[in-house]
């Protein structure tokens, strides 16, 4: 298996196309070019930008992927301007399948039932790449973004596969303003889709959770009035006055996504050691206007669910970013196999500009990768899709690193 | 190990609860403040991140106005050794900035004689002064001189120390060739200025002067005409005549300084009145070797002859004091336009224009002679050789004629005179000589003039030519007497500078009153072309004075016997 790693940034979309796809191929020796995962920023004609990676690769070789805030690979890290990238893989050993499936805003199980079924009855998979659209609706000036929900999304696709297969991606943003974005379904551009590749044959994947949150104080609360997204009181008062207490103030209210605090559920032991791989963050999108509740960025809490104010932390989240990727790489390696290919879905949460980090966490991962001089490429995500506690979920403020490994 | 009671228990649970919330409120307490800490950090990374971004912004603004300015900027150390230089720098002084890093500016920069002034500059600068402006020539890598005006501030490390300083350099070589040209246009007018105010003193000499000499002038030829010429004072009278005449000719040539009028003005031939001026010059100065190079097609000039021949003659004669030893003079004519008009002190009117060279071989000018040759009585003539007027009145002439005098003479390398004359596209028409003697008449004339020896000697010479006079003394004092008896004079001779009220305006009166008025205009000069001005409004002629009788009588008779 080899992969080729390209990256540019232009406003001509076609030629950025054209120009990312060459440089993969040429980064990566490919000549016959299997699957291409591909990735630009929001405001990019990706119409165009299709068109120009198919000139490429030829218009049989199957794209995946979307909208994505930002770009990583092995060189640059960017989200300004028109960044665009593309991981090209060539391999005769590789066995994919593609499948996509629209209507994501109408009803995700089903988009995710619909998905399955495109993709089953088919190779000895490994693993299911997954990307799809996040926004069902972008904000309007009084009400926060609306999310296209994973949980029901991977609920529907489970349902529909054959066995328990990591389903390892991303829910696709285009920019920090939360607007519509677009799918790379294979072979056309969709919007409101899901796009699957399903992975097997000669390859091992590896991946880790990169985390970034510990809890505020240690202490539960219960969920006592949950209206799908909307979180409206906890332990019967409400969360909004609360989190004001928090603060010391109202301004927290003025951040889309609030930028410091998260909500979290500990899938471990209840008063155990602090282990960040058991705990589930919810981003909350911002406040509702009229101030009775905050918006979640997935639906999936219920009444009665003991949830911790959970704090980002940068510190954390860079020192979580370098000891997983260098601990994974590793792993493979300590397993007497190689690294081909890494994929990085970091949250655009993540993000130095978004974090007010001063550096960017993911170069921690790109340094370990050029450390064992292996490819990488990587997006910045609204949503980060993986097995965790042995179930594929959608996750927040995470940094999911997929590598595949060959023995 | 005793048990406890149930109230004991329930006490010991009591104080645990209250334990937990205690540690409870410390633990929410304390992740309140982490929040509250890390959200100020945030404030804080942010804003540094705002600051960062601005200070980028800021340098590359910097940069840009650095690399595209039209300033050179060379920041140099303390050594003067050069450690940036900006691309206008490079194409200014044509060396690359690779060229000039760590190189002494003062040794590839700046001219020998420069110098010291810069290093006293530099030294001023790293000693502490805020900032200094030079200006100097700079080298160029072509070798080139150029001149610069320099703005040097010194360079600080973090600690405040002087570091070395930026120069921002401006090349203002054009300007100041600009303002040198300006300043010695700007003395050229002075000078022209200077001229013009002693031309207008002169030019009230020369009227008061020639009324006096019309006043002896009449009165003579009332004598004359009396007598024989074998009568024992016949010679003498004449010789006052003759005298008079000079000093007419003198007056003359302070009223043509003054620009004073074009009294006849008529297309001419230049090159024909040069070869005629030439030839009497050639009779009286064979030792000066006349090289004449006229274009034949020559643009035709309106102007006076006599004015003409007589600036022409003035620079012929002064050709010829320049070479005592004999010598060669050179004339050309040619066509040109005002922009061909070299040296001109004043805006020049735009057209056509002939072109007149007189060039000698004599001994030259120096500048100071050069700046003051057109002055009136300035001479470099002994008192008894000359008046120092010659210049003066040909510059006078050719400017009231509407043209420009230019002189280039450096001492001992000759002069040349460039005349440059208004172009005319009129036709040189042909003229009758009229026989010069007295003509008599018996009309009725009306003498019109301010000064009482005038008038006393010109009516006696009216009498004596058979006409019947009145005389007025004012311009005022004419129109009353013209109203009364106008059916019975038949022409004016009528003074053109009068106090009160002008010839000028006299004469516009008069017309009024009659239309058909015959009118002869007389004066000792015209101001800014003041005759010719009422001539064209419809005056009959014009007598210059002093005249004598034969001269008024035919001008008289020229008028009265126009049907």
């Amino acid at each position: 298996m080899k992969v080729g790693i390209g990256y540019d940034n232009r406003k001509d979309s076609f030629s950025l196309g054209k120009n990312v796809a060459e440089n993969a191929i040429r980064d990566g020796s490919i000549s016959r070019p299997s699957l291409v995962l591909a990735f630009c920023k929001g405001q990019v004609d990706h119409e165009e930008y299709f068109r120009g990676i198919q000139a490429v690769v030829g218009s049989k070789v199957p794209i995946i992927g979307g909208s994505a805030i930002g770009i990583i690979t092995n060189d640059c890290i960017s989200y300004e301007d028109y960044p665009a990238g593309a991981a090209i893989v060539e391999s005769e050993t590789l066995r994919h399948r593609e499948g996509a499936a629209g209507d994501l805003n109408k009803n995700e199980k089903l988009a995710g039932q619909l998905l399955a079924e495109k993709l089953s009855n088919s190779i000895d998979a490994k693993l299911l790449l997954l990307f799809y659209d996040s926004i069902k609706n972008p904000p309007t000036e009084t009400t926060p973004p609306v999310i296209n929900a994973s949980p029901p999304l991977i609920e529907g696709i489970e349902e529909r596969l054959k066995s328990n297969i990591p389903i390892i991606g991303g829910g696709v943003v285009g920019d920090y303003e939360f607007s519509h974005t677009k799918q790379f379904c294979g072979s056309y551009v969709g919007n409101q889709s899901v796009v699957g590749s399903l992975l097997g044959g000669d390859f091992k994947p590896y991946f880790r959770i990169m985390h970034g949150c510990a809890p505020k104080d240690g202490i539960y609360h219960t969920i006592t009035k949950i209206e799908g997204p909307v979180l409206y009181e906890v332990d019967g008062k409400p969360i909004v006055d609360m989190i004001d207490d928090q603060y010391g103030n109202m301004e927290w209210r003025n951040q889309v996504p609030v930028g410091r605090l998260t909500i979290g559920v500990n899938h471990g032991e209840k008063f155990g050691d602090f282990k960040e791989e058991n705990f589930v963050n919810r981003l909350i999108s911002g406040v509702l206007p009229n101030g009775e509740g905050i918006v979640l960025f997935e639906p999936d809490l219920k009444k009665g669910t003991e949830i911790l104010f959970m704090l980002r932390n940068n510190k954390m989240m860079i020192e979580s970013a370098r000891k997983n990727s260098s601990e994974l790489l590793e792993e493979i390696i300590a397993n007497g196999e190689k690294p081909v290919f890494g994929l990085y879905i970091d949250c655009a949460g993540r993000a130095a500009k978004m974090s007010d980090a001063i550096t960017e966490e993911a170069s921690e991962v790109q340094n370990v990768f050029n450390q064992y001089d292996t490819p990488l490429f990587g997006f910045y995500s609204g949503v980060e899709v993986a097995p965790l506690l042995g179930k594929s979920r959608g996750l927040d403020w995470t940094g999911v690193l997929l590598v595949l490994a060959k023995g | 190990m005793k048990a406890l009671s149930k109230s004991e228990m329930e006490q010991k649970l009591e104080e645990a609860r209250k334990e937990i919330e205690h540690y409870k409120r410390i633990a929410e307490e304390t992740g309140n403040l982490f929040l509250r800490e890390t959200e100020a950090l945030s404030k804080l990374i942010l804003w540094r991140k705002q600051a960062e971004k601005t200070l980028r912004e800021s340098e590359e603004r910097f940069r840009n106005v650095y690399e595209t300015a039209p300033l050179s900027f060379v920041v140099w150390d303390l050594d003067t050794h050069v450690t940036d230089w900006n691309k206008k720098a490079e194409e200014l002084f044509g060396w690359t900035k690779e060229e000039v890093i760590g190189i002494n500016f003062i040794d590839f920069l700046i001219p020998e004689k420069d110098r010291p002034r810069v290093v006293d500059v530099v030294n001023s600068l790293l000693n502490g002064e805020l900032k200094s402006q030079s200006i100097n020539d700079n080298l160029t890598k072509g070798g080139e001189i150029i001149t610069c005006e320099w703005n040097n501030s010194p360079l600080h490390d973090d600690d405040g120390d002087i570091i070395g300083a930026i120069s921002l350099g401006l090349d203002i070589t054009e300007r100041k060739r600009v303002e040198e040209e300006k300043t010695k246009l700007e003395a050229q007018l002075q000078r022209a200025q200077r001229l013009e105010s002693i031309g207008t003193l002169a030019s009230g000499f020369a009227h008061n002067f020639n009324n006096l000499l019309m006043g002896i002038m009449a009165n003579i030829s009332i004598m004359l005409l009396d007598i024989d010429s074998d009568h024992q004072h016949y010679k003498y009278l004449k010789n006052i005549e003759k005298q008079i005449i000079n000093g007419s000719k003198l007056a003359g040539q302070l009223t043509g300084y003054a620009r004073v009028g074009k009294y006849e003005v008529k297309p001419i031939d230049l090159n024909k009145l040069l070869k005629e001026t030439s030839n009497t010059f050639k009779i009286a100065k064979k030792d000066v070797r006349i090289h004449q190079y006229l274009n034949e097609n020559l643009y035709k000039i309106e102007a006076d002859i006599g004015q003409i021949e007589q600036a022409i003659l003035n620079l012929f004669v002064n050709a010829a004091d320049a070479m005592p030893e004999g010598g060669e003079l050179f004339i050309e004519t040619m066509n040109v336009t005002d922009k061909d008009i070299t040296g001109k002190p004043y805006y020049t009117k735009p057209g056509s224009y002939v072109l007149l060279s007189i060039k000698d071989t004599g001994i030259g000018m120096d500048k100071m002679t050069r700046e003051r040759i057109f002055e009136p009585f300035f001479t470099t003539k002994s008192l008894a050789e000359g008046t120092g007027l010659g210049l003066s009145s040909t510059y006078g002439i050719i400017k009231g004629h509407g043209g420009y005098i230019a002189v280039d003479s450096e001492k001992g390398h000759g002069a040349t005179f460039r005349l440059y004359l208004p172009a005319t596209e009129k036709e040189v028409k042909k003229e009758k000589r009229v026989p010069y003697k007295i003509v008599r008449g018996k009309e009725t004339i009306l003498f019109v003039d301010d000064e009482s020896t005038v008038i006393e000697g010109c009516e006696g010479m009216l009498h004596k030519m058979g006409y019947n006079v009145s005389t007025a003394r004012s311009g005022k004092e004419a129109l009353e007497i013209y109203k009364r008896k106008s059916d019975k004079i038949d022409m004016v001779i009528l003074d053109m500078i009068m106090p009160e009220m002008s010839g000028g305006e006299t004469y516009d009166r008069l017309k009024d009153m009659d239309p058909d008025i015959k009118v002869l205009l007389a004066s000792g000069h015209s101001i800014k072309g003041q005759a010719t001005e009422i001539l064209k409004r419809g005056c009959n002629g014009f007598i210059q004075k002093p005249f004598n009788m034969e001269a008024l009588s035919m001008k008289i008779r020229e008028i009265l016997d126009i049907k």
